[in-house]
């Protein structure tokens, strides 16, 4: 806004000095002194911060118009009028805008002859100002809209991610219930028939000498009883194991072949691991593995990579992964959305992901070990 | 109480983030090492710190007090030793730091008997006269460190003091630092030189990409890779060792014998050398070497960041 | 405080620059010498001319005016001055106009009238410089004798004397020569030259990584700003003066009686040209602000009249000279010294100040925005 009225004030004052100096050929160098007097005075206007300071200076900068009006020539009152915007625009709500009724007050004083030129240079410059307010205001509220919306958006957005946690987490509690209730099973119903068949084989044991016949019977209920329990077994261990290609290396390990396959070879994928591999939890295998696919996804599509290498490293207090690639890589990395879900995963769990673009690019995942919390 | 709080704080050049949502809390009377490779954010931070830039987000506290809130404060009490070597050669060696200490408000008497204390604590002060241009390396960065500490600020940021001089400098800089820190100083110590970081300071920041990856003391963060150490002892003959007696050895994880060593692997924390020895000696064993592998900062930077310091 | 604690560090850091500093003394000085003395023919034969030719009429050749007329007729002469006197027929203005005289006085009993030739502008000037002293003299002197008649005769004989010719503006060293004219013209370049060590006031802390402590001082960039600029002004200024005192006492240069005005005049400039260096130095990335103001102060040199006069010049090369800030100077130290015309220097003050503040705020303006300094 304040651009625009220096623009009003200045093709105004060109039209003055026109005016003044040129056209009137009565000229003196008191009108020159006044043009930079002006000028000064209302470039010092945008240079002070203090609204204070600055009515203070449009106050000034329109009495000293009033004066070079009576003392020069009254052409310099048509200056006056963008003054009046400028404490408008100063001074807050309604109060400010009757102020613009003021732009009347000089027409009596103003001889006949510049009575037109007045009065359109003031209606021009108030189009201009009262249009450019108008178009301000709305922009400024609309501004104030989709920054509500925004900040909509991103809460929004955070519950999003707050739930996928919970579901994740909750997907975790599930799979230990689930082994619980599996053990639970194997104790209860396994355990109970082997001890069944346990007892029946003592008592078979017992009646040998005695009675051939009740032992021969007994044995067979401890061998049918066994049966049965072993049969539960397998089916109870065929419920719990989990497929191999489901854990957490062997799955890496069958992504990136995948990967190799699916892309007809044109890169070389290796997965390598140092350390205990025990100590990474089901969660954090989870965000290494979604880490991984991110990373690897982005390497294949900007880095013109022909070798990507998967490591994992199990430390003293922290689990490393790294995807590594030699391609291009960049000097300067640029965040984009990949890396900042890859960094929001790690820092749910209180680790970070350091993307280097120096030697190809480098993304590693750290995440701190559970015992080490 | 903390002498520097930094909370989320990002800066970013146009799209990129030279310092990354970073959180890290100085407190008072450490010696706080910032350790990392060149554009890895020390120097930016240290800039938004010290005033020079303003953080993108997130707040910086110099003693309690929010810096863009209280910029006057903050400085007040900080001394910045540049990177580079900042001060002016046609002003002598006094006129330089009497300058400095000058812009931090001191006047008149006061103002010359902390110039000619802070030269004479680095050792200048025979050199008060002269005119940098005659200075070697070593005392024109002493003489950078004179101008930033006259004023008696409560943290002290130090950015590379020791860069490109000769031994004996550098010790006597590293002295200092030290004799500050026991004045009540806090000190900022960034240095891509490992093993005075090693030396000197308290508690470690790594730093890389504008984020911190790991902090604590030194102890910590080795044993952020392993909590254990190996020493490699090569003998003669290996015939009459008892591995069993080795193993008993307070600290000793495992034992094996490779090609005329005994590799041992240690409790990092514990120092039983001795004992291995004494267990050795008593078993005849010819002792040819003594190797201890502990883990160093280097070697943890290296795996962290996957590279090296001075890269 | 802070503002005289940093000017002083500015003072101290710039005297013992000798380099530069020798450079910003010895540079003007042997150009004057050299320029000075190589084009001496240059400047005095453009100066000669023939006969000065004076036609006179007098209208009663009984008055007592008339017989002092005749003195001075016969004193001028001696000074190389062809006075013809013309009968009552012939027209003198008319032969003034042919170009036959340069100048034609008409003596009357109540004063002189004096026509001077248009073409002949020089010599009529001359011409009119000494019969004005001469009508002066005269009625100084019968002024004098209403109130001592008997005194009338010792005035008079002074006023004819031919001592008073030397007062006119006839005597060859009231008109510049060349050592005179590039005395001056190197003082007011000189002067400019500040705008060169301006544009380093900022850039140099920054080369000198030292602006990383200023910045970091607790002090503010409007006590920096303006401890520099006070300093840089004042060993400018202090250049300057050391160039005018060794052209007035070593060669001899004419700097006429006002000094008060001269300096004046040149101590604006020297804040003119800081102000300048300054704000190119924040206009400007890097080394461009230097190279800017290098080009801009030479190019202004040139035209300005810092090598030759420019005076003489028309149409374009005239208004590209009254661009240069040191044409305004050397045109208002010109006619101070040999006009007389102290009030010269006021549109040159006036510009001066003006474009020191415009350039000032727009430095404050740039500094404002910058981050660090």
């Amino acid at each position: 806004m304040e651009y625009w009225l220096i623009g009003n004030k200045a093709a105004l004052l060109f039209y003055v000095i026109a005016a003044t100096y040129f056209l009137s050929g009565t000229s003196t160098s008191w009108e020159i002194l006044a043009y930079l007097l002006y000028l000064i005075l209302n470039i010092a206007i945008p240079l002070f911060k203090p609204r204070n300071a600055k009515i203070v200076l449009v106050l000034l900068s329109s009495a000293f118009l009033v004066l070079c009006a009576v003392r020069l020539s009254p052409e310099f009152l048509l200056l006056l009028p963008v003054h009046l915007f400028e404490l408008v625009e100063l001074a807050p709500g309604a109060a400010g805008r009757s102020l613009l009724a003021l732009a009347i007050v000089p027409l009596p004083f103003l001889p006949k002859g510049a009575i037109p030129v007045y009065i359109l240079a003031t209606a021009l410059s108030s189009l201009v100002y009262l249009g450019m307010r108008t178009q301000l205001d709305r922009l400024e509220r609309m501004d104030h809209t989709r920054e509500k919306l925004r900040s909509e958006l991103e809460r929004l957005s955070r519950t999003l991610g707050e739930n996928e946690e919970y579901i994740r987490q909750s997907e975790y509690t599930i799979k230990l219930e689930e082994r619980n209730r599996l053990s639970q099973r194997i104790h209860d119903e396994i355990g109970h028939s082997m001890a069944g068949a346990l007892i029946q084989m003592e008592a078979s044991r017992t009646l040998l000498h005695v009675d051939r016949d009740k032992s021969a019977e007994l044995l067979g209920n401890a061998i049918s009883i066994s049966k049965e329990g072993l049969e539960r077994i397998r089916l109870a261990l065929k419920d719990i194991k989990p497929k191999s290609e489901e854990l957490g290396i062997h799955r890496l390990r069958l992504y990136a072949d995948e990967l190799s396959a699916k892309h007809n070879n044109s890169f070389t994928t290796t997965v390598t691991h140092e350390g205990e591999l025990d100590a990474i939890t089901p969660l954090q295998w989870k965000i290494i593995q979604e880490n991984t696919t991110e990373a690897v996804t982005n390497a294949m599509k900007y880095s013109q990579a022909t070798v990507i290498g998967i490591e994992i490293q199990v430390l003293n207090r922290f689990v490393k992964s790294v995807v590594s690639d030699n391609g291009i890589g960049t000097d300067k990395v640029i965040k984009g959305l990949g890396i900042v879900g890859m960094e929001e995963r790690a820092a749910a769990i209180g680790g970070t992901v350091v993307v280097d673009g120096t030697r190809g690019f480098r993304v590693t995942t750290l995440l701190p070990r559970e015992a080490a919390r | 109480m903390n002498v520097l709080n930094i909370r989320n704080v990002t800066k970013t050049f146009g799209d990129f983030a030279a310092v990354d949502n970073m959180s890290l809390s100085v407190r008072e009377g450490e010696i706080f090492g910032f350790l990392g490779a060149n554009g890895a954010g020390k120097s930016t931070t240290i800039h938004m710190v010290s005033s020079l830039l303003k953080a993108t987000k997130g707040e910086i506290e110099v003693l309690g007090k929010n810096i863009a809130k209280h910029p006057r404060f903050a400085k007040s009490n900080i001394g910045i030793v540049p990177q580079d070597l900042a001060i002016y050669e046609q002003l002598t060696a006094y006129e330089n730091v009497q300058f400095f200490a000058g812009l931090y408000g001191l006047r008149g008497s006061l103002l010359k008997e902390r110039t000619e204390e802070a030269l004479e604590f680095v050792g200048l002060g025979d050199k008060a006269k002269s005119f940098p241009k005659s200075f070697s390396g070593g005392m024109k960065r002493r003489l950078n460190i004179a101008c930033a500490i006259a004023h008696r600020p409560k943290l002290i940021i130090m950015d590379e003091p020791t860069v490109g001089i000769d031994p004996h400098s550098r010790n006597y800089i590293l002295q200092s630092v030290l004799k500050l820190n026991e004045m009540g100083c806090t000190i900022i110590y960034t240095s891509h030189y490992m093993e005075e970081v090693e030396e000197i300071c308290t508690r470690i920041a790594i730093v890389d990409h504008g984020k911190i990856i790991a902090e604590g003391t030194k102890e910590q963060l080795k044993s952020i890779v392993t909590d254990t150490k190996e020493i490699w002892i090569g003998v003669r003959s290996e015939s009459n060792i008892s591995v069993e007696k080795l193993k008993n050895v307070p600290g000793v994880v495992s034992v094996r014998i490779e090609d005329g060593q005994i590799k041992l692997q240690s409790k990092a924390e514990v120092n039983n050398l001795n004992e291995v020895i004494q267990q050795l000696i008593q078993d005849n064993a010819d002792i040819r070497s003594v190797e201890e592998q502990a883990p160093n900062l280097e070697s943890v930077f290296l795996t962290l960041t996957g590279r090296n310091l001075r890269d | 405080m802070i503002i005289l604690h940093i000017a002083r560090k500015e003072l101290l850091r710039s005297l013992r620059d000798t380099r530069t500093f020798m450079f910003m003394l010895a540079f003007p000085i042997v150009l004057m010498l050299i320029l000075g003395t190589a084009l001496t023919n240059a400047f005095t034969t453009s100066l000669t001319f023939d006969d000065l030719k004076l036609a006179y009429k007098l209208e009663d050749p009984e008055s007592q005016a008339s017989g002092y007329w005749n003195e001075f007729a016969k004193s001028i002469e001696q000074n190389g001055v062809l006075v013809t006197p013309l009968s009552a027929d012939e027209d003198g203005k008319k032969a003034v106009k042919n170009g036959e005289y340069a100048a034609f006085a008409e003596i009357k009993n109540d004063g002189i009238e004096f026509y001077g030739s248009n073409k002949l502008t020089v010599e009529s000037d001359i011409l009119q410089g000494m019969v004005s002293a001469f009508a002066n003299r005269y009625s100084l002197a019968a002024a004098g004798a209403k109130q001592d008649p008997a005194s009338l005769e010792t005035l008079l004989s002074e006023a004819g004397s031919g001592t008073y010719v030397k007062e006119t503006s006839l005597q060859g060293d009231t008109v510049p020569d060349s050592m005179d004219y590039y005395a001056m013209a190197m003082s007011t370049m000189i002067a400019f030259y500040a705008c060169m060590s301006a544009s380093q006031l900022i850039r140099g802390e920054k080369v000198r990584n030292t602006a990383l402590r200023l910045a970091a001082a607790p002090i503010s960039k409007a006590e920096l700003f303006a401890g520099k600029v006070i300093a840089c002004t004042l060993i400018n200024f202090l250049c300057v003066i050391v160039v005018v005192a060794v052209s007035r006492f070593a060669f001899g240069a004419n700097w006429g009686d006002h000094y008060g005005p001269i300096l004046i005049v040149l101590f604006t400039e020297v804040l003119l040209a800081v102000s300048l260096g300054l704000g190119a130095s924040y206009l400007f990335s890097g080394e461009g602000g230097s190279s800017a103001v290098m080009t801009f102060t030479q190019i202004a040199s040139f035209t300005g009249g810092a090598y030759f006069p420019v005076n003489d010049m028309t149409g374009f090369w005239a208004i590209l000279a009254k661009i240069s800030p040191l044409w305004w100077a050397n045109d208002a130290l010109t006619k101070i010294i040999y006009s007389d015309e102290v009030q010269a220097l006021w549109p040159a003050v006036l510009f001066n100040v003006i474009f020191a503040a415009l350039f000032l705020s727009l430095s404050i303006l740039f500094m404002r925005r910058k981050e660090a300094l």
